[in-house]
């Protein structure tokens, strides 16, 4: 499958979020590819500002018209914001899927999760 | 893995094909499930459902056979005839759930692909020492539905009839490519349309002319995504879900498909104990209150007691709402709401008249 958009100044988790780090924050999102895997969404599932997670842990969920999906957390930290506007218009999430962030983590300062891959590390990892 | 004679077709539209009862089959094209399914309600879908099971009976032991092994009663009926059933284990149990049509030289059952082989076994059980022969034809045969308010038009233009003067539940046959297709006014949607059967041959041509006459007016390919949240917000069962061996017509609310009149059907004893007896568990349909998606198989509670278990449940595109069925302690279908459980949590839901969504008169 090819044709999906993967930019190149994002990180990526091999479960399809993606991630932009900031200095100590980093927005977190769903990729081009797991929104067309998922079809129409309808409905999504945050946390609450100030949850912590660790990496790995199912942090929110994403329904499509066929099933439901969790989002796991690509970093360890603590949630200081979400994207309210995505539970009244999750179809944003099909539309713009790298516009549509879910949440904002607050990560501890150091290298954070070197199990992310770079674009085209997730490239290949969608195309095999 | 089965193919449709579609199969080609669909890849070049686009489709995502899944598996599905053995049968590759498109769970969505292009515009995806929510504009297939809002395409149905405003002009039209198409659909290959050559999936479902097609089996031709023939001989003179035909009519006999039939009211034998479905609940309704075929005894009145004439070529041109189709008919909604249910097929009963001596139990009361439902083995499948169909549609019958009369044609000039036998009948034809349409019935669920996933129960295809298991149909096919206790027909031919119940077949001995009947004059009938049973040949199933779903390998050979083409099967499009044509649902949606457009659809009359676009059969009537595209196959050259008036498909209009064809009433609900009565078949008819025409030709396509010189070979005869079976029309029946029937379809899985809530909306107005037809179901077409044809040699396997001419399915696709068909189905490509169907597409190009009506695209302009709004008609979209569908897939099976877009057909399960039609026929929920129509309330209508699908085997497996709302109808099983586990759940009975009464329960159901199918015991309209079930015809006592009928004197010799299997597992009518069972089903008129059903019939009379006040039933336990019925099926409820609900919209949620709280933000929340129901699936199939979520508990269903009254304050801290199980009182049942979702069977469907989605987004409802034309409501814009999420919305379920539930089989449930009968009690519940005169309760207000009651709560779905979604990952952990008791979410609202309020209990609403059946169906969701029926069409405009």
């Amino acid at each position: 499958m090819t044709g999906f958009s993967v930019p190149s100044d994002l990180l990526y988790a091999s479960t399809h979020e993606w991630c932009d780090r900031q200095d100590d924050v980093v927005t977190v999102g769903i990729t081009d590819y797991a929104q067309d895997q998922l079809s129409d969404v309808v409905f999504v599932e945050l946390p609450e500002v100030g949850e912590d997670f660790e990496t790995g842990q199912t942090m929110a969920t994403v329904e499509s018209v066929k099933a439901a999906a969790d989002i796991y957390a690509p970093v360890a930290g603590r949630v200081t914001e979400v994207n309210g506007t995505l539970l009244d218009n999750p179809e944003e999430i099909n539309s713009d899927p790298y516009g549509s962030w879910f949440l904002k983590l607050e990560v501890a300062p150091g290298p954070g999760n070197p199990d992310l891959l770079d674009a085209s590390g997730y490239r290949d990892l969608t195309e095999t | 893995m089965l193919q449709t004679g579609l199969y080609d077709l669909h890849v070049a539209l686009q489709a995502r094909m899944v598996a599905y009862s053995g049968w590759s089959m498109p769970v969505q094209y292009a515009a995806g499930p929510i504009k297939e399914h809002l395409a149905v309600r405003k002009a039209g879908g198409l659909f290959d459902v050559s999936h479902m099971a097609r089996l031709e009976l023939r001989g003179t032991g035909v009519a006999d056979f039939l009211l034998r092994v479905l609940t309704r009663s075929v005894a009145r009926r004439k070529p041109g005839d189709a008919v909604y059933s249910l097929m009963t284990y001596g139990d009361g149990t439902v083995i499948d759930d169909l549609i019958a049509v009369r044609k000039e030289d036998g009948w034809l059952l349409v019935a669920n692909a996933v129960n295809r082989h298991k149909d096919l076994e206790w027909l031919r059980r119940q077949a001995n020492g009947h004059e009938v022969d049973i040949v199933d034809v779903t390998e050979q045969t083409s099967m499009l539905a044509v649902q949606g308010p457009d659809a009359v038009r676009l059969v009537s233009q595209v196959l050259r009839i008036d498909a209009g003067s064809l009433r609900r539940f009565k078949a008819r046959t025409t030709t396509w490519e010189s070979k005869s297709v079976l029309i029946t006014r029937t379809g899985y949607t809530g909306e107005d349309g037809f179901e077409l059967v044809l040699p396997r041959t001419v399915g696709s041509s068909l189905f490509q002319h169907l597409l190009e006459t009506g695209s302009p007016r709004g008609w979209l390919p569908c897939g099976l995504a877009a057909r399960d949240s039609l026929r929920l917000e129509a309330c209508l069962p699908l085997y497996g879900h709302e109808i099983s061996q586990d759940i009975n017509p009464v329960e159901a609310d199918l015991a309209w498909a079930v015809s006592f009149r009928n004197p010799r059907f299997i597992g009518r004893d069972a089903l008129l104990k059903a019939w009379l007896e006040p039933p336990t568990r019925r099926l409820c349909a609900f919209r949620m209150e709280d933000r929340g998606v129901p699936r199939a198989g979520y508990a269903v509670y009254d304050q801290e007691r199980r009182i049942g278990t979702v069977t469907s449940g989605n987004k409802s595109p034309t409501l814009d709402q999420f919305i379920g069925m539930a089989l449930c302690d009968a009690s519940a279908t005169q309760m207000e709401g009651f709560t779905v459980e979604i990952r952990g949590r008791r979410l609202s839901a309020l209990v609403v008249p059946k169906p969701f969504y029926s069409r405009p008169a």
